[in-house]
């Protein structure tokens, strides 16, 4: 208990991150017990240069206790390692172990195998072949988390290439002030915590180019503009493989409110006379909106498009 | 995906990474300029080092794209009814929109920044992916940064997300991630802070490193309650006198403007506007009036990342060999 106490006191004062970020993978523990032979042996080379043995050793005690787990995840492999599979072996590791056994890497991490005095001394005591020797478990540990975060990088970039990049909707005036100033400190709509953007925009535009179709005087059917105002959000799939142009998978779709002025026609003013609400729905740059009040129901399309740039 | 990190054989265990500042950089446009810095080293340090350079504009390209900037800027021109300003072509308001574009998006909008640091910080991690893959262990390891200008801000904010932030596996002392030289030349990190303190809420603090704290510090990981384990074994700061940028005004230090960190190494070249030898040659100059005759005064750029390479290739041989 007082082990424990120490551990996490330690890891407080040193600011070290409580709550582990990095899930610990098969590949990962494969190499634990490697990695607790080897720092055993740097300790009993240069054991003065351990600040807090009783801290080393208990971390070094839970990397033993996760790396026992991944051997029976792979004593179970070829079956559906399912909860209740995991249950019976008795020996899958707890979330709470996973946590344990983060904090513990990253204590041997920083005061162990990266800890510049400590090396020196090692490599003055066994010499610097002996010392790669020893270091090589930590480092292939060290590629693994390192390709693990690169690939996570790659994701949130992908990401930010979906709600900005070329295929993204383009922002007006109103929208970037609001999107960008006064909106940007929610997660939804800012960055989220893991550093992706979140998935939202406010959509506040002036779609000029709605058509829809009315019968004329001599009862043949005519194509017709609308313009409309449309206040609403727009949702990106921040996923693999959605945004790249397909209709199937398209980077965003928009909802929300439609307000039309008494007038039909291009460039019409949306707020004159009798209001005529509804609402839009796109997905992708396909966008239909229906209007449903002012005794005027219409089914409208159009296409995400801006045709006066910056404005509408 | 449209961008993979730049992936090159380590020759030795040495390794560099450049990153530009504004304009419109693609990949390639600074090779001339990584010749050049090959060149003024000596080809036998040259050929030891794995070097890297990190292109970003087309990330500042998408923010500007999806506002619409270089047409805000023409729309701009169009309100403000000076003769003048209605002479400025539409090309130029791209160049204006580009350049600007570069400063203003990842100084106020956090996306923007996060983005070209994202992109950042998966560069540093494939290139320590290459130095495993040439058998390097990690102690031994010995990655360099150059950054000029804007750049020198994207480092700073990057280099201060590594040091804190876990999940990148950059951490000074943790990770064991420790620069051997961090070179940042003209460096407007100051500027960008004194600019981004007196627009006050316009500008996000979250995640803007430049204006946290009470100064400006060397991106660290606490190693206990009383040591810091620093980012960089050498932090360099190189700027020149009449470099605005790099905090000097006709040689006037301006104190708001000049990036000064405890434990950096501070290098402030002596710089002439004009590219004369003496107050002499200029005379002559005048005198035979070249300036109206042959065309204008050879004037130096204060800013230029090519003369401070090559005012400082001894001291880059030094850092970058040791």
């Amino acid at each position: 208990m007082a082990k424990r106490i120490t551990f996490f006191a330690v890891l407080f004062i040193a600011q070290v991150s409580l709550f582990a970020q990095q899930k610990i993978g098969p590949d990962t523990r494969a190499l634990f017990p490697a990695v607790v032979e080897n720092t055993r042996e740097i300790i009993n080379a240069v054991p003065d240069a351990v600040a807090d043995l009783d801290t080393v050793n208990f971390c070094l005690e839970l990397l033993d206790k996760a790396g026992e787990g991944c051997e029976v995840l792979e004593t179970g492999a070829g079956f559906k390692t399912t909860l209740l599979h995991q249950q019976r072996f008795g020996k899958e590791l707890t979330n709470r172990e996973v946590q344990e056994a983060d904090r513990a890497l990253q204590y041997l991490k920083k005061y162990i195998w990266n800890n510049s005095a400590l090396l020196s001394q090692l490599e003055t005591a066994v010499g610097d072949e002996k010392t790669d020797q020893l270091l090589a478990p930590m480092d292939k540990l060290a590629n693994i988390q390192t390709r693990q975060a690169r690939d996570e990088s790659l994701k949130r970039l992908d990401r930010f290439e979906q709600k900005y990049g070329p295929n993204s909707a383009r922002l007006n005036v109103a929208e970037a002030v609001v999107n960008y100033f006064i909106l940007r400190r929610f997660d939804a709509f800012g960055l989220q915590r893991d550093g992706s953007p979140g998935p939202m925009e406010m959509v506040l535009a002036y779609t000029t180019s709605y058509f829809s179709y009315e019968k004329d005087a001599v009862e043949n059917n005519d194509v017709i503009f609308l313009s409309a105002v449309e206040i609403g959000l727009r949702y990106y799939f921040l996923m693999a493989g959605w945004g790249e142009g397909s209709y199937l998978k398209p980077g965003y779709c928009s909802f929300g409110l439609l307000i039309a002025g008494e007038e039909n026609g291009f460039l019409r003013n949306p707020l004159k006379g009798d209001k005529r609400l509804g609402a839009f729905v796109s997905w992708g740059s396909l966008k239909c909106g229906y209007l449903f009040t002012g005794g005027d129901q219409r089914f409208l399309i159009t296409r995400q498009m801006q045709l006066l740039p910056l404005l509408f | 995906m449209s961008w993979n990190p730049e992936s090159v054989a380590w020759p030795e265990q040495r390794a560099v990474l450049f990153v530009h500042g504004i304009g419109n950089a693609k990949p390639g446009d600074y090779d001339p300029l990584v010749a050049k810095f090959k060149t003024e080293i000596g080809t036998e340090l040259a050929d030891k080092l794995a070097i890297y350079f990190l292109y970003y504009d087309d990330l500042n390209n998408w923010m500007q794209q999806k506002v619409q900037f270089s047409q805000g800027i023409g729309q701009l021109k169009n309100w403000i009814k000076l003769e003048m300003i209605q002479d400025v072509s539409d090309e130029v308001c791209d160049e204006i929109a580009d350049y600007s574009g570069d400063i203003i998006f990842p100084v106020i909008d956090q996306a923007a920044r996060a983005m070209i640091r994202e992109r950042y910080l998966a560069q540093l991690n494939q290139i320590r992916l290459d130095g495993d893959k040439a058998d390097v262990p990690r102690r031994k390891q010995q990655i360099s940064i150059i950054a000029h200008s804007m750049g020198c801000f994207h480092t700073y904010e990057t280099l201060w997300t590594a040091a804190t932030d876990p999940k990148y596996c950059l951490k000074p002392a943790t990770d064991g991630m420790q620069f051997q030289n961090v070179i940042l030349m003209a460096p407007p990190v100051q500027l960008i802070r004194s600019a981004a303190k007196a627009l006050g809420s316009l500008i996000p603090s979250e995640g803007l490193s430049t204006i946290r704290g009470t100064r400006l510090a060397i991106p660290a990981e606490p190693f206990d309650i009383n040591t810091n384990t620093g980012c960089a074994k050498n932090w360099i700061s190189i700027t020149g006198d009449c470099d605005p940028v790099g905090g000097f005004l006709f040689r006037k230090k301006l104190t708001w403007a000049y990036m000064d960190m405890t434990g950096q190494q501070s290098f402030i070249d002596k710089q002439t506007l004009v590219n004369m030898p003496d107050a002499e040659a200029l005379a002559q100059h005048l005198i035979e009036d070249k300036s109206l005759g042959d065309g204008p005064l050879p004037l130096n750029n204060p800013h230029s990342w090519d003369a401070y390479i090559a005012n400082h290739k001894g001291g880059l041989t030094q850092w970058l060999s040791a």
